[in-house]
């Protein structure tokens, strides 16, 4: 009996972008689309990696999904 | 040179993580329209960049780095915020907030 097993489909996950090399026009222009107001370039790659870190989590997949190929 | 696809489960984030913010702020702004008062603008500008804010925040002061989040805003947050925490102790089983 396979009980939720298939819960989510895998998904491509998408790599961290270059923030840390980033220009100050482009973070903010990143940053703009989550609403937040331009800040401090440092701060501004703190935000931006926080905020993708948040949103990219990846459930611990179980042993079953290690499949080496 | 393409970058080796990683493939994984994603865990789902909540597609609305400051669920009384926008509440609040949706009152405040219906209220200012229903008076004719040109605040409505301003809620309805700081409720624009909350919902594409994707963290949960915990207060009002922390909201500051959103755009269109003046001082006034943030303040007021915070009261209304103090205010649901002691409905909260108060009765502790709230409606579905």
């Amino acid at each position: 009996a396979c009980h939720k097993r298939n819960q989510l489909p895998r998904v491509p996950i998408t790599p961290l972008p270059a923030y840390s090399i980033m220009e100050t026009p482009e973070l903010k222009k990143e940053l703009n689309r989550f609403g937040v107001r331009p800040l401090p370039k440092r701060q501004m790659v703190l935000k931006l990696k926080e905020i993708f870190q948040y949103t990219h989590q990846i459930m611990s997949s179980d042993s079953e999904d290690e499949i080496p190929s | 040179m393409a970058a080796p696809r990683r493939l994984g489960r994603k865990k789902p984030v909540s597609a609305c993580p400051n669920p009384l913010f926008v509440q609040w702020l949706t009152e405040w702004r219906d209220e200012a329209a229903e008076k004719g008062k040109k605040t409505q603008f301003v809620y309805q500008r700081a409720l624009g960049s909350l919902r594409r804010y994707p963290l949960p925040l915990c207060s009002g002061h922390e909201a500051a780095i959103l755009q269109h989040f003046g001082d006034w805003i943030c303040r007021r947050l915070d009261e209304r915020l103090e205010r649901h925490r002691a409905e909260q102790e108060e009765a502790p089983s709230p409606p579905g907030s």
